[in-house]
Order: structure tokens, then C-alpha cells, then sequence
């Protein structure tokens, strides 16, 4: 009888597994079935573009790798064009990160009322058309008629020049950045901090935890999960950073500043590096380089991610 | 008193943020009352104008653009990526998070590979099989792409992992539960707050999306809102551009009162939760 | 749990009703109507963007002829980048679509447009400025790409209290007069500075170095086989020392045309002078409303040149190329042009129309009464042959993101020495 409900057992779990598989597959298969046709079949295409010169209507010439040696070697613009995008990025992601927490945590608070007024209004910035958005942000960053540099005269203040000096167009961009997806990466950490079973906030009240406590010891590690998801959608946005800084220097100082990113390239990210390659000089396969790269550089970057979730996690 | 003076800072802190995050919003609508040429005016105008009925006129009588058409196009497209985007990352989310499987974890690295993709990496090719597939102005050809995102994939996967406990799918096992049916009477009643947030992160996406559309859904019946708001004015070489502010808070207000809709199932977690202060 | 149930059942909702949704729109009348029966007409896809203002007459083409009908499709942000995908995917592409000097010389490739030439286009060369017409052909003429719409000669805008202030004249013939040459025009910066304060002009690029090359001759960064010639053309050089020296002289506002700050700087009188085609006076009234008769028109230094306007082409994959070569010579034909002159403002290429009484007599009352139908004619006479042949913007792009820079004090020698070799290494890509 025993040996029996044993060998019933196994037969379930043996049954068990197969159907595991075959859901398993099943349920995973439109994912992978849409990313094989307009992701994977396009990557390969890149990856084939790249080894030519080629200006999208004229002949292709194959070229072997030398695309891939020019942006390494003799391209001062494509280096920039990556520092720009970890500038921008360290400019605003680490704090958009942080203050998603914050508010968060405040708003997940009991005792605040009005919570979906808050939350509605954090999260509006991103429901806005970029469109609107860059306009609004070009007027109060322009140089000489901003609303930022009409406030600094009314103070007394000298002028900043938004659209020439590096560091003050780098943080106007961050600033739209941060704005923009503020609200998004709050309503993230919300998700996060309701998926926590609230028997654990019970338990650790009945056996006298502090508030300060209970949020070290219960929210922080189990929101560890969802800060990561937040800050690798961050990361892997921001390294693809493109709109935001092209729609806005259009509209602060003009087509070509949006091309350029700026006189000095200083907010020239790398997808607008790509796309000034593609769509200004022509140079198709060489942007199709610029894209194999990029990729190469978020992997690594994400990689590096998942070994630190690996490390805080042990 | 300790904890009224918390208090206080805390709401303090909150109306800070809702400042910053309304004041730039409060300025579109106020452009959208004016003309272009006082956008920039120096001393700022900072309170409503007189030309919203103009301008709205100008968008709902417009001989380029049925303005309402192309709204209920793109109406269409986001409620047809947002039901599938939840009910498909839903299902893969669960699979990578509660099913045992061969080449799961190798599959799951996969999704979180084709986050890192661009989106500008491939517009060429992508485009190619568009046209192969005969889809241009189709639905289609903006719908299928967006169905199902590694972006949908892992949130829900996280989520599940932290929400859906072990024990219980074991439970629903151990009473004879088939897969689907674990997802559907365990799974899915968890997880509502995340579909709230996945549905309205998706629906805003697709509204506001703007590049594919327009390479796309070319002929006027088929445009998405997106794409029409720079079609409105074609009289002069520059846009005027109060107008487009103006149809830029048309466009966002359906989104604004779904939004507002759904913005209590946000806290339907939060209350059952026993954060209590 | 009580508060997820509605929620549930809510989804489930949507998702039978968003299902339906997507079944319903796979069958839409609208998508699945391609193919054409014998009697149905002709449907001609148009890719258009603003500005032509060719609207009014689309319309009237279609009551004309009811066998045709237009699909006139605006797409402003990327009407280049669509038509590259389309044209290199082979499928997609309209029958007809626009394309502005400024992106004409990279599309000049033979197997991508019909010779207009095959459908008797260079019957029509004579009613058009020879300017205009030879940015759309190849460099020896024999291959006709597209079809003019308007032009943009130029003139120059002055702020009337500014040359007031200077003790300058501020009757437009005198001040044409003053303006006769470049060093005549860097000399007037120089007066307006010392008495005003107040720069000369916009900034190096628009307010110098375009108007000046655009003066340069048929062949300047290319020669007629595509070769880079701009390092070793003079009036190239010449055209970026002079706007090097308006930089380094301090005459340029630093606020480059269709910024923020140039929006601003019009209705505040910012700089003295702007070079204005036709089409940018309706740009400055619609942005400088209070602006209104504080600049006049007067001719601009060394001739003039033109600015802007585009050509109507034909892709090869359209199937209706006849069809669309009959609209075509239709809307860009001179009494057309007359008729968007006075409904839109936009500047006829036809040169046949510019002695019209309706033509001549126009005044512009935003302009001081300008008569500009008697300045703008007098400019596109004056218009020279420019260069149209090869990555023209990758190179103006290229100096126009230089020049802010020699603008706040960049050496313009080293400047130039770079420029010249980043646009060797571009074009190399």
C-alpha cells in the first residue's frame, strides 16, 4: 500500500513535469515568436548592415569590420557620444531611483490622505506628450528669455547659458529626464511594496518593531527585487536615451543644435549619435555599427546589474 | 506631537513634488489658451489667455485631420496592446515564475537580453517584414509588435515571484489543479495591482507612442493621435505651435480620466496591506 | 480581496471586449480596399509637408478631375527618415512626395525617382528660374528629379528704431545702398554696435555663412562629379572667414534663427537685420506679434540668394507615374504659383508671374508697407546658380554646429582645420 501511493507519486509528478514543459513553453511562446520576427530577424540585420558602406539608396560596398575599427579608433565623437549618455544618465537616474522610494514609502503611509490625488499628479509628467513636454522645458531653459534665467536676473544672478556650456544643457536634459519618469518609477516601487505580504508588518508590530525597524529589516529587502527591476528599465532607457534630448534642443536652439546635441555635442547621446550617422551623413552601415555597439554596451552594463542584485542578495 | 510635526513634513514633502510635477503641465494648458507668439514672452504669461476656443476649433474642424477619427484609432490600437500585453506577460510571467521547465533560466536571461535593444536598432528591417506582410495603414502593423513586451515579461515575473507563494500553487495542485486553472484562480486575483500598473504603463505607451505609428499607418483615416497632432496646421513652413499644445491636452486627456479611473485599483493592494500608522 | 474582485472581473471584461476590438479592426472597409477596378479612380499618395500651401489647390484638382484621387499625407518630424525606409525597403513609397532643397541633393539617385524628362518636363524649364530648376536636376541637366514649388529669395529685414538710433537712413532704398557689398554690411555692423549696443544680426550661421555661400557659385563643397572641393574652393573660405569676423567682432546676437530666444529677439529687436526669404515673414509675424512695422525690407548685401523652397518627385514604385506627373506640371504650373502667392504668401518660381499688377502692388503692412511684391521679384533675379549636388546638409550641418562655437572665441583657423577634416572622415563613413 505504501510502495503504491509512492509509485502514484511519481506517476503525478512525472505527469506534473511534462505538463510543466509544455505550459511552460505554451505560455512563453508569443513572447518569443514576436521578438523572433521584430527583434531578432532586425538585429541580424544590423549586424550584417554594419560590415558595409552603404547610403541606403546607392550601391552597398562590403567593407569588413572597418566601420567597427573607425568608431574604435578614429572616432572622438562616438567616445563622446558615450560619455555624454553615463553623464546624463548618473545625473539622473541614481536620484529618480531614490525619490521613487521616497515617495512611495510616504504614500504606501496609512495615515496620508488624499494618496490617489498625490499619485495622480506625480505620475502625470508621464502621461504628457513629449512633444509638449520638450517645448515647456525648452522655455524654461532658454538662455536669454527662459523662465529660469528671467528668475536668476530677478535675484541678481548672471545668465546660464543652457544651450552652450556642457554641464548646464547635460542638466537641463537630466532634469526633463528625472521629471519625466519620476512618476513612472514611483508607480514601480508601489507595485513593489504591495506585493509585500502585510502579515509581516503584523508580526514585526506585535513583537515591538519600531517603525524604522520594520522598514530596514521588512521593506528594504523585500523591495530589493523591484529597485532592481526599476533601475535596470532605467538604465537600459537611459543608455537608449534619444527623444527627450533631440525634441528639446530642437525647440531650444534649432535643427541643427538637435542634430548635434548641442555646439560642443554635449548632450549628443549615443542613439543620437546613431541617428545623425543614419539619417544626416547618410552613413548607413556605419550607424548600423554605432547600434551593434550600443548593444554591447548596455549587455555589459546589465550583466554588471544582475552581478550586484547576485551580491546584495547573498 | 513628535508624530504631528512627521506628519506635516511628510505632506509638505508630497505638495513639494506635486508642484514640480504640475507646474510644467499647468504651463502646457496655459499656451494652448494662447498664440504662438506669446509662448516666450518675457515677463513670462503665466495665466489663461483667450484663444482655447480657437484653437479647439481649429483642431475639431480641421480639413486635414478628423481628429476624433484618429483618437479612436488610437483608442483601438492601446486597448488592443494593453489586453494582450496583460494577458500574455501575465502568462509567460507565471510560466518563468512558477513552472519548472527546461532552458527556463537561460530563457528568462533571454527576455531580459531583448530589454537592451534600442528601439531605433532595427526600424529598416522591421519596416521590411511590415510591408512583406502587407500591413501597411493596417492595424496591425502597430498592434502585433506591441502585444507582448520583456518589459510586460519580467515586471510580471517579479511580481508573481513575490506575491503568488509556492505553497499555495502546491496547495492548488495538491486539490488537482491544472496549470491554466492555477493561473487563473490563483494567479490572476494576486496579482490585480500589478495588472493595474502594467495596463496603465502599456496604455499611456502605446497612446504616446509616436516613431512607429508614423513610418506605419501613413494614409489620413489611419493616423494615430500622435501623428496628427503635426498634421493640423500645414499653412506655413513652421508650426503654430499653441495649437499643438492645444491638441497635445486634447490628446491627453482620455488618458487623464482613464487614469483617474483606474487610479483607485493603484491602492487596492495599499488597503488591504497593514501598513497602519 | 473584496476591493480586487470588480477589478478582476473588469479585466475579464476587456479583455472579451478588447479581443473583439482587434478582430473588428483587421476587417476595417478602409485597409483592405487596394485593388482598383477599371472604373473606381486612380488613387495618388502624396507625401506632403507643411508650408507649400498647396492645399486650396488639391482640392480644386480633384473637383477638375474626378477620376483622381489624392492622398495627401503630412508628415513633418519624419518625412525624410520614411521615405529612405520606404524607398530602400522597395515597397511603400508615395507617388508623389516632396522634398526641400536642403534633402534633394541626397536623394539624386537615378533608380529611386522617374526622369521627369520621359514625360516632357524640360518643355518646362523655361517657364522657371534657372536657379531653382537646376537644384533639381542632375549636375549635367539631363536627368529632371523633381519639379520646383516656391522659392525663397532673399532680402534683409532691418529694425527701423536701430538705424534710427545709429543715425543711419531708414528708407529701404538707402539702406539697399548701404548694404551694397559684405564690407559694406560688416562696416554698418560695426556703426550699429558703437551707437546702440545692439548686434548686427542673428548669429554666424544663418546671419552669414548660408546667404554668403548660397552666393558662391553652382559648385562649392562639391565639384560637378560629387568631388569634396571645399577645402580648396576660395569662396568657400571666404564665406566662413567673413562670418568669423562678425563672430569675433561681436556683431552676432547668438540666438540662431527658430530658437526660443530668436522668437523673442524678433519682437524685441534683439539684433539690426535678419536675411528673410518670403516665406519667413509670415514666421515673424505669427512669432512677433508686437512687432508690428518696426522692420522694413530692404535688398541684402552682394546680390541675393535663395533660401528654401521645394521640388515635387516621383518614386519609382509609383504605379501611376502619368497620372502623377499630369498633377504635378498642374499645381507648379505659373498661374498655380499666382494663386498660392496670394492666398499663402509663398513665393512663385516661376519668373513668367512676377509682372502681374496682382503681383507688384502687394504691400506688406507688418513690414512698414514693404512692397514686397516689388523687392522679392528684384531678389530672384539676382539669385545665382548654387550648389545642389551632394551631402549638402551633412556639410552645413557640420558648420553650423562650428561656427556658435568660433562665436565664443574658438580660434576660427584651428576651428576651420577640424571642420575641414571631420567632414573628410563623414563622408569617408
Amino acid at each position: 500500500m505504501e510502495r503504491k501511493r509512492r509509485g502514484g507519486q511519481a506517476a503525478r509528478r512525472f505527469n506534473q513535469r511534462i505538463s510543466d514543459h509544455i505550459s511552460g513553453y505554451l505560455y512563453t511562446l508569443p513572447f518569443f515568436a514576436i521578438f523572433m520576427v521584430f527583434g531578432f530577424y532586425p538585429m541580424l540585420y544590423t549586424i550584417y548592415i554594419s560590415l558595409f558602406k552603404w547610403d541606403m539608396l546607392g550601391d552597398r560596398t562590403f567593407v569588413g569590420l572597418r566601420n567597427y575599427r573607425l568608431l574604435l579608433t578614429d572616432d572622438p565623437l562616438f567616445w563622446k557620444s558615450i560619455g555624454n549618455t553615463f553623464l546624463i544618465w548618473f545625473e539622473s537616474v541614481p536620484f529618480q531611483i531614490l525619490f521613487a522610494i521616497l515617495l512611495a514609502v510616504l504614500l504606501n503611509q496609512a495615515f496620508i490622505k488624499g494618496k490617489g490625488v498625490f499619485r495622480f499628479f506625480i505620475f502625470l509628467p508621464n502621461i504628457t506628450s513629449l512633444v509638449a513636454v520638450s517645448l515647456i522645458f525648452a522655455n524654461v531653459f532658454g538662455v536669454k528669455y527662459g523662465l529660469f534665467n528671467y528668475l536668476l536676473t530677478l535675484l541678481g544672478l548672471d545668465r546660464l547659458d543652457w544651450a552652450g556650456d556642457s554641464w548646464a544643457t547635460q542638466l537641463a536634459v537630466a532634469a526633463l529626464v528625472f521629471w519625466r519618469y519620476l512618476g513612472f518609477h514611483m508607480v514601480i516601487q508601489l507595485a513593489g511594496l504591495q506585493s509585500i505580504p502585510g502579515d509581516l508588518y503584523e508580526a514585526a508590530t506585535i513583537d515591538g518593531a519600531s517603525k524604522g525597524q520594520q522598514f530596514f529589516r521588512i521593506t528594504i529587502p523585500m523591495l530589493t527585487p523591484t529597485i532592481m527591476f526599476s533601475t535596470l528599465i532605467a538604465t537600459t532607457g537611459g543608455l537608449q536615451l534619444f527623444t527627450e534630448p533631440f525634441t528639446f534642443m530642437s525647440d531650444l536652439s534649432g535643427a541643427v543644435a538637435a542634430v548635434n546635441g548641442g555646439t560642443n555635442n554635449q548632450v549628443l547621446t549615443v542613439v543620437m549619435y546613431l541617428y545623425k550617422t543614419a539619417f544626416t551623413d547618410h552613413a548607413f552601415g556605419y550607424s548600423s555599427a554605432i547600434a551593434n555597439l550600443l548593444l554591447i554596451i548596455i549587455v555589459i552594463f546589465a550583466l554588471f546589474n544582475s552581478l550586484l542584485v547576485g551580491k546584495l542578495r547573498r | 506631537m513628535r508624530n504631528r510635526t512627521g506628519r506635516s513634513i511628510v505632506y509638505v514633502l508630497l505638495l513639494l513634488f506635486v508642484g514640480f510635477s504640475i507646474f510644467p503641465f499647468y504651463w502646457m494648458s496655459v499656451i494652448s489658451t494662447r498664440t504662438a507668439g506669446e509662448i516666450s514672452a518675457i515677463p513670462p504669461k503665466v495665466f489663461y489667455g483667450s484663444r482655447l476656443a480657437e484653437n479647439f476649433d481649429k483642431i475639431f474642424n480641421n480639413e486635414n485631420v478628423d481628429f476624433l477619427r484618429t483618437m479612436g484609432n488610437t483608442a483601438i490600437i492601446a486597448v488592443s496592446i494593453t489586453v494582450s500585453m496583460l494577458l500574455l506577460s501575465s502568462l509567460a510571467g507565471f510560466a518563468f515564475a512558477r513552472l519548472h521547465f527546461t532552458g527556463k533560466g537561460f530563457m528568462l536571461l533571454f527576455v531580459l537580453g531583448t530589454l537592451m535593444i534600442p528601439a531605433q536598432f532595427g526600424i529598416i528591417p522591421q519596416y521590411l517584414i511590415i510591408t512583406k506582410l502587407h500591413w501597411l495603414n493596417d492595424y496591425r502593423a502597430v498592434i502585433v509588435p506591441g502585444m507582448v513586451s520583456a518589459f510586460g515579461v519580467f515586471f510580471m515575473r517579479q511580481y508573481i515571484e513575490a506575491s503568488v507563494p509556492n505553497e499555495l500553487v502546491e496547495a492548488g495542485r495538491i486539490d488537482g489543479c491544472r496549470n491554466l486553472q492555477l493561473y487563473a484562480l490563483i494567479a490572476v486575483p494576486a496579482i490585480a495591482p500589478a495588472y493595474a500598473t502594467l495596463g496603465i504603463l502599456t496604455f499611456m505607451g502605446a497612446w504616446n507612442d509616436y516613431l512607429w505609428p508614423s513610418i506605419v499607418m501613413k494614409s489620413n483615416e489611419m493616423l494615430t493621435v500622435q501623428v496628427a497632432l503635426l498634421r493640423l496646421d500645414t499653412s506655413s513652413y513652421f508650426q503654430d505651435k499653441s495649437l499643438v499644445m492645444a491638441a497635445s491636452v486634447m490628446a491627453t486627456l482620455p488618458l487623464f480620466l482613464i487614469f483617474l479611473f483606474f487610479n483607485r485599483q493603484f491602492i487596492a493592494g495599499v488597503t488591504d496591506g497593514a501598513v497602519k500608522g | 480581496m473584496r476591493m480586487k474582485q470588480p477589478f478582476t472581473m473588469l479585466l475579464a471584461a476587456g479583455l472579451l471586449a478588447g479581443s473583439l476590438a482587434a478582430c473588428s479592426s483587421s476587417n476595417d472597409p478602409s485597409t483592405s480596399g487596394t485593388s482598383e477596378n477599371a472604373n473606381s479612380p486612380i488613387k495618388l499618395t502624396y507625401w506632403n509637408t507643411n508650408g507649400p500651401g498647396l492645399d486650396g489647390l488639391i482640392k480644386q484638382y480633384q473637383e477638375e478631375n474626378k477620376n483622381i484621387t489624392l492622398d495627401v499625407q503630412i508628415d513633418e518630424a519624419n518625412h525624410k527618415q520614411n521615405l529612405l525606409t520606404a524607398l530602400s525597403a522597395g515597397s511603400g513609397a508615395p507617388d508623389i512626395v516632396i522634398l526641400t532643397v536642403d534633402d534633394i541633393p541626397q536623394f539624386k539617385k537615378e533608380d529611386y525617382f522617374y526622369n521627369l524628362k520621359d514625360f516632357g518636363a524640360d518643355a518646362l524649364q523655361k517657364d522657371y528660374l534657372d536657379s531653382r530648376w537646376k537644384q533639381g536636376t542632375s549636375a549635367d541637366g539631363s536627368f529632371i528629379f523633381g519639379i520646383p514649388t516656391d522659392s525663397g529669395p532673399m532680402a534683409m529685414m532691418y529694425r527701423i528704431e536701430l538705424f534710427e538710433q545709429a543715425g543711419l537712413p531708414t528708407d529701404r532704398d538707402e539702406v539697399s545702398k548701404l548694404v551694397a557689398t559684405w564690407d559694406d554690411y560688416f562696416k554698418l555692423g560695426m556703426t550699429i554696435k558703437e551707437k546702440t549696443g545692439k548686434p548686427l544680426t542673428t548669429d554666424a550661421f544663418f546671419g552669414a555663412f548660408l546667404p554668403k555661400i548660397q552666393q558662391g557659385g553652382e559648385f562649392t563643397f562639391f565639384d560637378k562629379d560629387g568631388n569634396l572641393t571645399m577645402d580648396m574652393n576660395p569662396a568657400v573660405k571666404e564665406a566662413w572667414d567673413f562670418s568669423a569676423k562678425l563672430a569675433q567682432a561681436g556683431l552676432t546676437a547668438q540666438q540662431p534663427d527658430f530658437s526660443n530666444d530668436w522668437k523673442v529677439g524678433l519682437d524685441t529687436g534683439d539684433f539690426a537685420t535678419m536675411f528673410a526669404p518670403p516665406w519667413m515673414l509670415g514666421l515673424v509675424k505669427q512669432n512677433a506679434p508686437n512687432a508690428k512695422g518696426k522692420w522694413d525690407i530692404a535688398m541684402m548685401p552682394g546680390g541675393s540668394a535663395n533660401w528654401g523652397g521645394s521640388f515635387l518627385l516621383i518614386p519609382k514604385q509609383s504605379k501611376h507615374a502619368k497620372e502623377a506627373y499630369a498633377f504635378i506640371k498642374w499645381i507648379l504650373a505659373p498661374e498655380q504659383q499666382l494663386s498660392v502667392y496670394e492666398s499663402n504668401g509663398n513665393f512663385p518660381s516661376t519668373p513668367g508671374v512676377y509682372k502681374d499688377e496682382a503681383f507688384t502692388a502687394k504691400k506688406d503692412d507688418f513690414f512698414n508697407g514693404a512692397p514686397v511684391g516689388e523687392i522679392y521679384p528684384k531678389a530672384a533675379e539676382q539669385v545665382t546658380l548654387m550648389d545642389s549636388i551632394n551631402n549638402w546638409s551633412t556639410i552645413t550641418n557640420e558648420i553650423g554646429q562650428q561656427l556658435p562655437n568660433v562665436e565664443k572665441g574658438a580660434d576660427p583657423e584651428q576651428t576651420w582645420t577640424e571642420l575641414v577634416s571631420k567632414v573628410k572622415s563623414t563622408l569617408a563613413r
